[in-house]
């Protein structure tokens, strides 16, 4: 049994504009109940952990995959669709690496090796990177070519000056 | 949410309405204005009936009706250039003149200015005694041509008699009997002989007059019933008598002493016993008859006269009206001719016009209306003002359709003092507040098509609108669309003019005698609030260079050179001295070994020279010799000639037609260009090439051969050359970066042609991405280094003949270029650069040009370019006698400013590339200012209904 407790509300809440939840609800309890893996991972041995890493570590290459095919459909035309497929195909990897170090949190025991699944699962992410460039620089839109560069080039500076008469009527 | 929001705004900022490429009618006239003027009046007639009109000739070849109210145009015929109006008579409804030198007589509508008739009336081998034009009672007009008169109707043109003269071509003078006078003068003769024709063409020959001792060959008559004076051809001596032997006495006898009697004529008038004689120191009013022939009536000093009218009443005393200028204003009195006694008399402070030595502005004639008191003056300036009943009715100024020279300057920065005095001159807030509602019902008014405003009101909103303009302020903007045109005219005087109407902001008046040559940037000050400087050149026998404040039109300074030069260059870097840039002129003398005059001569305006000595060279065309050379400086600062190249030898039937060298400081955004296939291409840029162009001239016989050169003025070498079978001149032409363009007459075709020549470096590629990226380049280009070139050219077909061609040019040189084809009828068309490239495509018909032609954005060749109406920069305008355009880059790189000078002055901006840089004008404030404002509730609301919902949820 819950024990009771008296009503109050904050008024002063420092969440400010967020709803205060009723007295004695739960938002979690709302919620559906984790898979509960977390408890279970612990009492697996050692290899099968390491293993299942190493699974997550390449887990991303279909979805990397179907990525490239959805940048390779999309075309090298410049259209809503190719653009945002890129911008998507750049994003998603990029986002993935930099979280990479909460999809692979580091053992407190030392006992698990993180590192190596980490970085292939990086390298994965890369591979999307890669063709995402690959693709813009397929759309003309690396700046590797000379007419590339046409606004950024200074017209000469002229040595001598040969100038007419203003009496000259033109 | 945010997605639906920032969705929803793009979609209705979508559904705005873009720019677009014609202008609506509510637009007409915001940007542009057009001053149309007839130029240096020299024939004038002022009719009552049917109704008050003031019909004007001009030297400049305009006939024009304008308004005695307020001294508007009317209306305007304006003949081929050259050709001028030799007399003008105005008779009912029917306004007929001379012209083509006296071979054609035309009758226009005095309503409406068309042409209701033609005659030619003299051949070339009849002009040479001279033809006159008189009026033969009210309906029909006599013209004297050798020893025949010949009369014509004036409704419609038909001959009605003709009669046959002894004594060969006569001069014809209105007899009061409704018939004329015919007076000849035998050449080589003291004789004067006279006949007189009735209205239906009756000769009487009547007596000749024998001048005792007067040589009268080709002297100016005046012939009345009452008596004949004759001025001899020198000047000298006037023979006058009543219907008798001629008395002939010397002018200096006649006219008080000491006066001057130099560029004595007698006005011609109406009187038939009254003369008025004008000499250098005054007017004379005479009187026919009596035993000297002649006897002064009054005599007034330094005024000039209007003919001899007869005035209102039955008496019809014979008048003469008379203009005295001085500083403390014009003076006009009417004084009758039989006793000197004055009618009227005024004095018009109002209209004291100053030379800027302080004398006051002479007056060139003086035209006086018979029975209305209203006179009309041509001062020396060219300004042309009607006073009426003593008082000024109007002035317009026509000297600004002699306009030489045209430079922009800045306006005054804002100051509180300025901002105060524009809030001064804005309607108050009942007045602000009237209009606004105005405007809403004439809005309203068009939304649902009903007329609920008056035409007053839409007027009164109209004014409203003209005053509260932005355009007009009195101070420049950010954007540099508010600017002054200082501009110099032909009489000599110096103008500034305001770009948002056209109007007046200050003038200074040198005077016809100076010859004011060129208009020029003098300091301009690196403080925005202080005043810009501009120079005014007189390059005759001794050069002077007065300085002249831009924003007050005061006199800063006179320069004076004692050398009479030849050429006056602009040192292409201007010096700075701390607070300003100042700009140095050199004037150089004719020929070589003489030195050039520095302007200004001081230490700064030295080093400056000194600076740009090495490098600074100039070239002079002789277009007669047909020769073109080019000239330095030694180390001592002689002139010393660098090369010269004998283009067109004489006696060769071929003439230098055309020397076009590049603007001044243009500016070029790439010295690259990309083309279909991605490569780069490399202009060649040289701002010091010199298209010259060799042929023969219009209409010339021998070989009709062109032959165009580009050469380097630094070297004299040449860069480019080429030649065209079959044409001929005359030759205009224009350089722009790598691009030279010129039109010619091509006999062969019989049309006009358009060439186009780019040059391009063509050494091997050398440049890297990486250089671009991550090196420096400063490149420098060197005339005595020429890489090797790489010319593109072609040839078009062009239906526009054109006086002239010039280009536009923006801040920084990346909007589109657009070369102008100043047409002769006075427009201005803008033809895309575009279409005169060389590497346009050609494209077989029913094929689709392939993917690296349509990269490129060329359009496919045509042989003919292209004409189409929108590109008119002139709008439905037209500029008579266009002469140039003056061409300025506002702070916004799409637009440029335009000024096309000719009889008329015609402003506009020009957005080549579209206004990209900036909103449009008619762009929907109030709608978007609708859409944030609905959307921020949008907002509020929805957040306000979500809260809701989740607490809702929460208790459940």
């Amino acid at each position: 049994m819950a024990e009771f407790r008296k009503l109050t509300v904050q008024f002063d809440s420092p969440s400010g504009a967020r709803i205060a939840d009723p007295p004695g609800y739960d938002p979690a309890a709302a919620r559906e109940q984790g898979d509960g893996s977390g408890g279970g991972r612990a009492k697996l041995p050692l290899t099968k952990r390491q293993e299942a890493l190493q699974a997550q570590a390449f887990a991303p290459l279909k979805q990397v995959a179907m990525l490239c095919f959805m940048m390779w459909m999309s075309g090298s035309t410049l259209h809503l669709f190719s653009i945002m497929t890129t911008l998507s195909g750049i994003y998603q990897p990029l986002s993935a690496i930099l979280k990479s170090k909460d999809a692979f949190p580091a053992d407190p025991e030392g006992e698990l090796n993180t590192v190596v699944p980490r970085i292939t699962f990086c390298l994965v992410h890369s591979l999307g990177i890669l063709f995402a460039v690959w693709k813009i620089n397929g759309m003309g839109l690396l700046p590797t070519h000379l007419s590339d560069w046409v606004s950024s080039m200074r017209p000469p500076t002229v040595l001598e000056h040969a100038v007419g008469s203003l009496l000259r009527q033109q | 949410m945010k997605a639906t929001v920032v969705l929803a705004a793009l979609v209705l900022l979508c559904a705005c309405p873009g720019a677009v490429l014609a202008i609506l009618e509510d637009q007409a006239g915001q940007y542009d204005w057009l001053q149309q003027y007839v130029g240096r009046v020299k024939l004038a007639q002022l009719a009552t009936t049917p109704r008050p009109r003031l019909y004007v000739a001009s030297e400049a070849g305009a006939l024009a009706a304008l308004s005695p109210t307020d001294g508007s145009l009317l209306w305007r015929k304006v003949l081929a250039e050259g050709d001028t109006f030799t007399h003008l008579l105005v008779l009912g409804t029917r306004v007929v003149t001379l012209s083509d030198g006296g071979r054609q007589l035309l009758a226009w509508d005095a309503a409406t200015g068309g042409a209701v008739w033609a005659a030619t009336v003299a051949t070339g081998a009849e002009l040479a005694g001279g033809v006159d034009l008189a009026a033969v009672g009210s309906k029909a007009v006599a013209v004297a041509v050798g020893g025949t008169v010949k009369a014509f109707a004036v409704t419609d043109g038909r001959e009605l008699w003709t009669a046959s003269l002894d004594g060969g071509s006569a001069q014809l003078f209105a007899a009061a009997d409704g018939g004329v006078w015919a007076a000849s003068l035998p050449s080589g003769g003291s004789q004067l002989a006279l006949a007189s024709l009735s209205a239906d063409g009756q000769v009487s020959q009547q007596p000749s007059l024998a001048a005792d001792g007067g040589q009268l060959t080709g002297a100016q008559l005046a012939v009345g019933e009452a008596g004949v004076a004759a001025l001899s051809a020198d000047g000298s001596s006037l023979c006058a008598a009543a219907q008798s032997a001629l008395a002939c006495q010397g002018l200096a006898a006649l006219v008080p002493a000491g006066v001057s009697v130099a560029g004595a004529r007698l006005v011609p008038g109406s009187c038939s016993a009254h003369a008025v004689l004008q000499v250098a120191g005054g007017a004379a009013v005479l009187a026919l008859g009596g035993s000297s022939g002649a006897s002064m009536v009054k005599f007034v000093p330094d005024a000039t006269a209007s003919g001899c009218f007869l005035g209102q009443g039955a008496d019809a005393t014979p008048l003469v009206a008379l203009a005295t200028p001085s500083t403390a204003g014009l003076r006009v009195q009417v004084v009758s001719a039989a006793d000197g006694s004055s009618v009227q008399e005024a004095a018009l402070p109002s209209l004291a016009p100053q030379l800027v030595t302080s004398h006051a502005v002479g007056v060139a004639a003086l035209f006086a209306a018979p029975s209305s008191g209203t006179q009309l003056v041509v001062f020396d300036d060219d300004s042309l003002a009607l006073v009426e009943g003593g008082a000024l009715a109007w002035l317009r100024h026509e000297e600004l359709a002699s306009v030489t020279d045209v430079l922009f300057t800045d306006l005054p920065a804002p100051t509180p003092e300025n901002e105060a005095q524009w809030l001064a001159s804005q309607p108050g807030l009942a007045e602000t507040l009237r209009a606004q509602a105005l405007t809403l019902k004439v809005q309203a008014g068009q939304l649902a098509n009903l007329a609920l405003a008056s035409p007053e009101e839409r007027r009164e909103v109209e004014r409203y609108k003209a005053v509260t303009n932005d355009k007009l302020r009195p101070t420049r903007d950010p954007d540099g669309f508010r600017k002054q045109l200082v501009v110099l005219t032909a009489s000599g005087k110096v103008m500034a003019l305001h770009t948002g109407d056209g109007r007046l902001l200050w003038s200074l008046d040198f005077g016809r005698g100076a010859a004011m040559s060129k208009l020029g940037l003098w300091r301009v000050p690196h403080e925005v609030q202080h005043d810009v400087e501009v120079v005014a050149f007189d390059v005759g026998v001794a050069a002077t260079a007065a300085i002249i404040n831009a924003h007050t039109g005061a006199i800063l300074d006179t320069l004076a050179a004692p050398v009479a030069a030849a050429d006056l260059l602009h040192l292409p870097q201007a010096a700075h001295d701390g607070t300003a840039d100042q700009h140095v002129y050199a004037l150089v003398p004719a020929g070589e070994g003489g030195e050039p005059q520095l302007l200004p001569d001081t230490a700064l305006g030295r080093a400056a020279f000194a600076a740009a000595r090495p490098t600074l060279s100039f070239w002079r065309a002789d277009e007669q010799a047909g020769t073109i050379r080019g000239l330095g400086f030694t180390e001592s600062g002689a002139v010393e000639e660098r090369w010269s190249a004998v283009l067109a030898p004489a006696g060769s039937g071929r003439r230098i037609l055309a020397v076009a060298a590049h603007l001044p400081g243009e500016t070029v955004y790439s010295p690259a260009r990309v083309l279909g296939n991605g490569e780069l291409k490399f202009k060649y840029l040289n701002p010091n090439t010199l298209l010259v162009a060799v042929g023969p001239p219009a209409g010339g016989r021998g070989e009709q051969t062109l032959t165009v050169a580009l050469l380097d003025a630094v070297t004299g070498r040449t860069l480019f050359s080429q030649a065209h079978e079959g044409a001929s001149g005359p030759v205009h032409a224009v350089l722009t970066e790598n691009m030279a363009a010129y039109h010619f007459w091509s006999s062969e075709a019989h049309r006009w042609q358009m060439a186009t020549v780019e040059l391009y470096d063509a050494s091997p590629p050398t440049l890297k991405v990486s250089d671009l990226a991550f090196g420096e380049t400063n490149l420098t280009s060197s005339s005595w280094d020429v890489p090797p070139l790489e010319a593109g050219s072609q040839t078009f077909l062009c239906r526009l003949p054109v006086v002239g061609l010039s280009v536009t040019r923006s801040l920084r040189g990346n909007t589109a270029k657009q070369v102008m084809l100043l047409t002769q009828a006075g427009q201005v068309y803008l033809l895309d650069r575009r279409f005169l490239d060389p590497r346009r495509p050609i494209v077989p018909p029913g094929q689709k040009p392939t993917p690296e032609q349509a990269a490129e954005q060329l359009p496919a060749y045509q042989a003919e370019l292209p004409l189409s109406g929108p590109m008119f920069a002139t709008l439905n305008h037209e500029v008579k006698r266009l002469r140039g355009v003056a061409v300025e880059a506002a702070e916004l790189e799409s637009t440029m400013l335009m000024l096309g000078h000719g009889l008329d002055l015609f402003y506009t901006r020009l957005t080549p590339s579209k206004s990209f840089d900036m909103v449009p004008d008619d762009f929907p404030y109030a709608l978007l200012v609708l859409i944030v404002v609905s959307l921020t509730t949008a907002t509020v609301v929805l957040s306000f209904l979500q809260s809701k919902g989740t607490m809702k949820a929460k208790w459940q």
